[in-house]
């Protein structure tokens, strides 16, 4: 089992208004393996990426405070670019 | 898995020979608060796992704790583990995690949340548990990035800020950021899952206490129960959870748990508790198909003993 590379799920997370959410944790939650548990902060831009050690089907989940906690579902044949929107919760 | 030679590397100058310990097990120390801070510490239960309000612990997993092995363990490392799930959570089933209140006292003080910068500005949380003065255990992904996929982000972080007993936007005992970090070249350069753990040197202590680590055998770990206490990113920023079970399997370098976790808490130390002492297992570093964290064998044990300051 080594660190390995399938894709990447990368995207941008944004609030109701559009606007880019600084600070906000994306993280998986399933996976068809093992997957290193952490989470990413999302930049400036709103900007994410994390690594898919293996093709398949995973869960992406995104919060930050004060809003609820969003997942989309993925495919990973290659890399993935997404876009989430943050909703107060 | 083949074994690759396997060396000490540290983010900064080489490091000298390590020195094997004698005994696989090191203490552990409450530490010593600053001044105003309430010195209190807690009682544990008989059971191997925290007595936290309102935690009812492993429901149905108690009847057979610590317990000696009733059989040969074989040294069948994954063999034991069996074959992965298809597809798995890291929560798994009913999310019984429970939020650790009272962080400035001991054990809670000795977890920390960490924030890490990668070498391309990138930002990420983990958590640690302290296991010395001014150093920090936690897993090799957290204080090196391999395989990301990103130009630029692979290697050591830049940096790491740690805050033991965090609780949301309150750090008790302050933070203090490190660029001295220490892992395994069969992480740093084979990227091998199963060597995932390292530490963070701090530039000076939090007198905040520290936990043991020891290397058990086989039937001794899977007879634990398994405690992580750390910093998930799917709850609210910077609060500490704490969940507890049975360990599921063992192998050579791995240890398996259905703990509850979440993104944010690689690195926990996965410990147990006997007679009120507190001793590291393993690293918990994977959620996803099974939860696991790198186990404390006697290789582990060495070089991370001789990292402790």
């Amino acid at each position: 089992m080594s660190a390995a590379h399938a894709g990447l799920i990368a995207g941008v997370i944004r609030d109701e208004s559009g606007a880019p959410v600084e600070g906000a944790r994306v993280y998986l939650t399933a996976a068809p393996g093992p997957i290193p548990d952490v989470a990413a902060l999302t930049g400036p831009d709103g900007s994410f990426s994390l690594a898919a050690p293996a093709p398949g089907d995973y869960r992406l989940e995104c919060t930050a405070d004060g809003v609820a906690v969003t997942h989309t579902d993925v495919t990973v044949t290659g890399d993935v670019d997404l876009e989430l929107t943050l909703r107060p919760r | 898995m083949s074994d690759a030679p396997n060396t000490a590397i540290s983010s900064e100058s080489e490091l000298g020979e390590y020195a094997a310990g004698e005994a696989m097990i090191s203490d552990p120390s409450e530490g010593e608060p600053s001044e105003g801070m309430r010195l209190q510490t807690l009682s544990s239960g008989d059971e191997g796992l925290e007595d936290v309000p309102g935690y009812d612990g492993p429901a149905g997993a108690l009847a057979d704790l610590w317990t000696p092995p009733t059989v040969d363990l074989p040294d069948a490392g994954e063999a034991s583990f069996g074959p992965l799930p298809p597809a798995a959570e890291s929560v798994i089933g009913v999310d019984d995690r429970i939020k650790i209140q009272n962080t400035a006292e001991y054990p809670w003080r000795a977890q920390a949340s960490l924030v890490m910068t990668a070498a391309d500005g990138s930002q990420w949380i983990g958590s640690g548990t302290f296991i010395g003065p001014r150093t920090v255990l936690t897993a090799g992904h957290c204080v090196y990035i391999k395989g990301s996929g990103v130009p630029g982000r692979d290697g050591w972080m830049r940096s790491i800020t740690v805050m033991p007993g965090r609780n949301g936007s309150a750090t008790p005992y302050g933070a203090k950021t490190s660029s001295a970090f220490r892992s395994v070249t069969a992480w740093t350069v084979n990227g091998n899952q199963e060597y995932d753990y390292g530490v963070i040197i701090l530039p000076s202590s939090f007198n905040n206490g520290w936990f043991g680590i020891t290397s058990l055998g086989d039937g001794d770990v899977v007879n634990s129960v398994g405690n992580i206490a750390g910093y998930p990113g799917d709850k609210p920023a910077g609060t500490m959870w704490y969940h507890s079970r049975k360990i599921l399997s063992v192998g050579p370098r791995k240890v398996y748990y259905d703990i509850d976790t979440a993104g944010g808490q690689s690195g926990s130390g996965v410990y147990r508790l006997v007679n009120n002492q507190r001793h590291v297992i393993a690293v918990h570093a994977y959620g996803g198909g099974a939860n696991s964290g790198t186990r404390i064998n006697g290789e582990v044990f060495n070089f991370v003993a001789s990292w402790i300051v």
